[in-house]
């Protein structure tokens, strides 16, 4: 595959034949032959290089559970796809030149433990796609990595509801007993379409704004609703 | 009113907003009158039966059906939307979906999802075996 491209298959290590449309990439596997489709590409234009993130599966083969994560420079033979006894999910990611410089000073080959968060989304991720390959609907992967970089930024976040929209965006909604919502929906391209319930101490009531804000500037929007802390615990 | 909601926008039984979108080839919310005709001497499971048993759209056996008060959604939406955006529900019935409602609203945007998914009362299994 090339550099641009990136997939999400159950058994990395079992050969496959790629096919590509217009927005899809469709894997077919040869015990099967039946087609899998997958989260839809989407060409960024961007000029960096690409890194590839394994999710590692425990050895029971269950896609929806992982037990590392892994960022690799795809230039660099990991091999990991070549390991019998592992199953993989894989996507690669754009990457700027000193975050991949950072990443060959240490041998092109991070892995990371996940938390329990990161666990519980990716489970989720999971079924959820799974949910919209019945409903034909492709997820996109840009939506599927901004949602992941933002709740991997912060352990202490509280678990979200996240949902699969029908134009393949991922949704995280944090809410309480009080009928607070902070919702954002994971556009790509670092975009979040939110709307914020918040109660307003000093007003009395609650407020609610909705718009569009790029993903780096967020967490200071929602502070500056008073709504920072549906999402922590 | 009944909001056919795909498994895709339930999570530990809530149902999200983004279930009150505007789902592709529709131009306005789709919903089913509980009481339409003499769908009104039934139980609520009953009429959930009797509008699924004729629903137009494929059903899944993890999809469910949501149910909203007219009044209080139209009164919810109206008092909460900081555009107070006035919503109402029109019957739409045809000889396939004869419960068939549509919901005008001036413009939908996520907001008035959200405002919606607050209003659901009861989910039911969009599937119920037993039921005729």
């Amino acid at each position: 595959m090339s550099n641009n491209d990136w997939s999400r298959s159950y058994t990395v290590s079992v050969p496959f034949q790629v096919s590509y449309d217009s927005s899809s990439i469709i894997i077919k596997y040869p015990e099967t032959e039946e087609s899998v489709s997958t989260w839809a590409e989407r060409s960024t234009g961007a000029q960096h290089q690409q890194v590839g993130i394994w999710f590692e599966h425990p050895l029971d083969l269950n896609p929806y559970e992982i037990t590392n994560i892994a960022i690799v420079n795809e230039n660099l033979d990991s091999n990991l796809s070549n390991s019998p006894s592992k199953m993989f999910s894989r996507i690669s990611w754009p990457i700027d030149n000193p975050s991949l410089q950072t990443l060959n000073a240490v041998g092109g080959y991070i892995t990371l433990p996940t938390t329990n968060l990161q666990k519980a989304i990716f489970r989720r991720v999971a079924e959820l796609t799974d949910l919209a390959i019945e409903d034909g609907i492709n997820m996109s992967p840009e939506s599927f990595l901004d949602l992941w970089s933002f709740t991997s930024t912060n352990p202490e976040m509280r678990p979200a509801s996240i949902f699969a929209l029908d134009n393949g965006n991922f949704r995280a909604e944090w809410t309480n007993a009080q009928g607070e919502l902070v919702g954002l929906e994971f556009c790509g391209q670092k975009l979040v379409k939110f709307v914020i319930f918040a109660y307003a101490l000093a007003l009395g009531k609650m407020t609610r704004i909705a718009g569009l804000q790029a993903i780096g500037q967020i967490h200071g929007h929602l502070q500056a609703a008073f709504a920072d802390h549906l999402l922590t615990n | 009113m009944l909001r056919h909601v795909k498994a895709r926008f339930i999570e530990g039984g809530r149902v999200s907003g983004t279930a009150f979108r505007l789902r592709e080839n529709e131009a306005e919310l789709s919903f089913n009158w509980m009481e339409f005709d003499f769908y009104r001497n039934h139980t609520a499971e009953e009429q959930v039966a009797l509008i699924a048993e004729r629903y137009p759209l494929r059903l899944s056996r993890r999809d469910q059906f949501a149910s909203l008060n007219v009044g209080a959604a139209k009164r919810f939406v109206l008092r909460e939307h900081p555009a107070a955006k006035a919503i109402d529900f029109i019957e739409d019935g045809r000889a396939d979906n004869p419960s068939h409602c549509l919901m005008k609203v001036p413009e939908i945007d996520d907001m008035v999802g959200d405002l919606l998914a607050q209003c659901v009362l009861q989910r039911f299994p969009a599937i119920v075996h037993g039921i005729s």
